[in-house]
């Protein structure tokens, strides 16, 4: 039934802290075929779930709620689950070691989430 | 028949004898071979010109002897010298003849072809000239229009005869000689400038001397100036309080240390003389050889900066903005570094909060625009008509823009929970005699702070339409309270209505129940609960309160880290 959708199959975790935001993604990931996991508003709960969770890949959320934070980051990229950035950050703020992530910029723009989650297979 | 004295001049020169003559036939290939001969060494050889000339002058008129004369003037005395030789004659190189008493004269004089015949009965100084001369050919040598000599072939055999072939092969090579001399004259005019060139080149000289003198006495004095300079520069150094300034060797062991290095970095002179000064370095930048990449930058290119944290004695850092100087010794020999450095931690820390809130606000606006984006998405699901959709949007909006307020305050104060409740209030035009209001003054954070406020305002706005404020008994209480639950303080904010009849929820989910029974979980961690009782609504906010008061100070931690 979600066949031929862009993200049919896809299990994705959701990293927002800001409750519209995070249910506006996970609208338009689950209408986008996704497996949605999440969304988590805090660090402790994402990590929990980037370890015990099978992932196909990340949407997440630099700040959640007191300043940037890559713990999240730290533990997908040890695990290997690719994973995009949303923020509205400037590019300075993140450390070298994520510079090559992909970075969406806030308010995102949901076709462009989706085309480069998709390529997250 | 050699009578020396008495010979007439028609005796001698006998130059129309050569049409009478039995004439050989030309020999244009020998001419020609001799010319290209004689090109040749103009090329190659100019003065050798001359002396190839008589040669081939020789060789060419079958003649025993050849040979060129040139015209000298020694003040006013002109004579024809033997300037090159070839045959018999050859031992005479170098001798000279009158110029009016000689056959040169006389073919200088005419400017044309000569053939005499005994000359010596004619012209004495030939006298004593061995081998005898019995027939001379001679032909006018010329450099650009004027004679300046001759070219001769001379017969020692008493029957020997030159003829017309002869006279014209002699006048073909005298045409070469002018340009040979021609060459040998532009040989002498660089060598006499080669000459003048060493004159000048030893007037140079001179010239440099004295100058090198006169900088030798501009160094002297630079000297003199330059050790009060450095009397002076010492003073400075010494007394530098703010400055640390130190020097090492050219493996970075301190060799001198000023009192301002000691305020800045807490070692004294005695304690580092001696010492790597790597150890001013953080571990960080020991680690990846930032102190030897910094020293051999500076060996590199006279300087290196040196920006960067740095290690005190008592184990904290120290912001240093620096440059460390190659010294080296009056031949160019690196002989270590001068490091000089102000403590600018202050500043730098200044900076940074500069550089976070910067950051910091950038975020803040975006986000805001995408809530605001996410906010007018969810009226719009909530709306039956356009109007309602504007007000209901402008009223969300600007409760959030007041909420704006409270998150810039200073860090720290608390929220006047008081405060907000009635600018809500207010905002919908609520009568006050109806509402009871009652709680202590607590310290929101940020988002708690806007997203009561978002509740207040969605709560007083249904009041007016359907709730307390729009039926004449109806009452609305208000009270918060902060519990102790274990570790964390919670506050618990009850909004009840009173005395309001007929009141039905539509059962479709609004924007202030998503708020207050879903928001609240997800961003502050507690609950919220929103029910119709009988007399109206009852609404249960209750959440940890935690952290910091104002995003003044969000984030300065994560920030830190991540730098």
């Amino acid at each position: 039934m979600k066949q031929g959708m862009p993200l049919a199959g896809m299990r994705i975790l959701v990293v927002e802290d800001d409750y519209y935001l995070a249910t506006d993604e996970l609208q338009m990931l689950q209408s986008a075929g996704a497996d949605v996991v999440g969304p988590f508003g805090n660090a402790e709960d994402a990590c929990r779930a980037v370890i015990s969770d099978e992932l196909d890949c990340a949407l997440v959320d630099i700040n959640l709620g007191s300043g940037p934070c890559f713990a999240v980051a730290r533990e997908l990229r040890e695990r290997g689950i690719p994973f995009l950035f949303t923020t509205g950050y400037e590019a300075t703020v993140i450390p070298e070691e994520f510079q090559d992530v992909e970075r969406i910029e806030k308010p995102t723009n949901a076709r462009a989430i989706v085309s480069a989650l998709s390529q997250m297979r | 028949m050699t009578d020396d004295t008495a010979s007439s001049l028609e005796d001698v020169v006998i130059t129309g004898d050569l049409a009478k003559r039995p004439g050989r036939a030309p020999c244009y290939e020998g001419e020609s071979g001799a010319l290209a001969e004689i090109a040749e060494a103009m090329a190659n050889a100019p003065e050798t010109v001359l002396q190839q000339l008589a040669e081939k002058a020789m060789k060419l008129t079958r003649s025993e002897s050849a040979g060129i004369s040139l015209l000298e003037d020694h003040g006013g005395i002109r004579n024809f010298r033997w300037v090159a030789t070839a045959g018999a004659f050859a031992q005479n190189l170098g001798g000279t003849m009158p110029r009016d008493a000689s056959p040169c004269g006389m073919v200088v004089d005419r400017n044309d072809l000569l053939l005499v015949r005994d000359p010596v009965r004619l012209f004495p100084a030939l006298k004593g000239c061995d081998p005898h001369v019995h027939e001379a050919l001679l032909a006018p040598l010329s450099i650009e229009g004027e004679t300046v000599g001759t070219v001769w072939a001379l017969k020692h055999c008493p029957e020997g005869r030159f003829d017309a072939e002869d006279a014209r092969l002699l006048q073909s090579l005298a045409r070469f000689a002018s340009a040979g001399a021609r060459a040998v004259e532009a040989r002498r005019a660089t060598e006499a400038l080669r000459d003048e060139k060493a004159a000048g080149q030893a007037r140079a000289d001179a010239r440099l001397t004295a100058e090198l003198e006169g900088a030798r006495t501009l160094i002297e004095k630079g000297r003199d100036f330059a050790r009060e300079s450095e009397e002076r520069l010492r003073l400075i150094v010494e007394n530098a309080q703010d400055y640390a300034i130190f020097t090492t060797d050219c493996d970075g062991i301190v060799t001198d240390w000023r009192v301002g290095a000691e305020a800045v970095f807490g070692y004294s002179r005695e304690e580092i003389t001696g010492q790597s000064c790597n150890i001013l370095f953080v571990p960080e930048d020991r680690e990846i050889q930032e102190p030897e990449k910094e020293r051999s930058t500076a060996a590199e290119q006279g300087k290196a900066t040196d920006i960067r944290w740095h290690l005190r004695k008592d184990g904290s850092r120290v912001f240093i903005d620096g440059v460390s100087t190659a010294l080296r010794d009056p031949n160019g020999r690196l002989v270590g570094f001068l490091k000089i450095g102000q403590d600018v931690t202050e500043r730098h820390a200044a900076d940074e909060r500069q550089r976070l809130l910067l950051a910091e606000l950038q975020h803040r606006v975006r986000n805001i625009l995408a809530m605001i984006r996410s906010v007018a998405r969810r009226t719009a699901e909530t709306s039956d008509t356009v109007r309602e959709y504007a007000q209901h949007l402008e009223g969300r909006i600007n409760a959030m823009a007041r909420t704006q307020a409270i998150l810039s305050r200073e860090p720290g104060s608390p929220v006047d929970l008081q405060g907000i409740v009635q600018s809500e209030l207010l905002s919908v035009v609520a009568q006050e005699d109806k509402v009871w209001c009652e709680g202590p003054a607590v310290c929101l954070e940020p988002k708690a702070a806007e997203i009561l406020t978002l509740a207040i305002h969605e709560l007083a706005t249904n009041a007016v339409k359907y709730g307390a404020f729009s039926q004449p008994a109806g009452q609305l209480e208000i009270r918060w309270e902060v519990e102790d639950r274990g570790a964390e303080s919670w506050l618990v904010f009850t909004w009840e209505e009173a005395r309001v009849e007929g009141v039905a929820l539509d059962g479709r989910e609004g924007f202030g129940t998503e708020l207050i029974t879903r928001r609240v979980p997800y961003e502050l961690g507690g609950s919220g609960t929103y029910e119709l009782r009988r007399g109206g609504i009852r609404t249960v906010i209750e959440f940890p309160l935690r952290g910091g008061g104002s995003i003044l100070e969000t984030g300065a931690q994560g920030l830190g880290a991540a730098a």
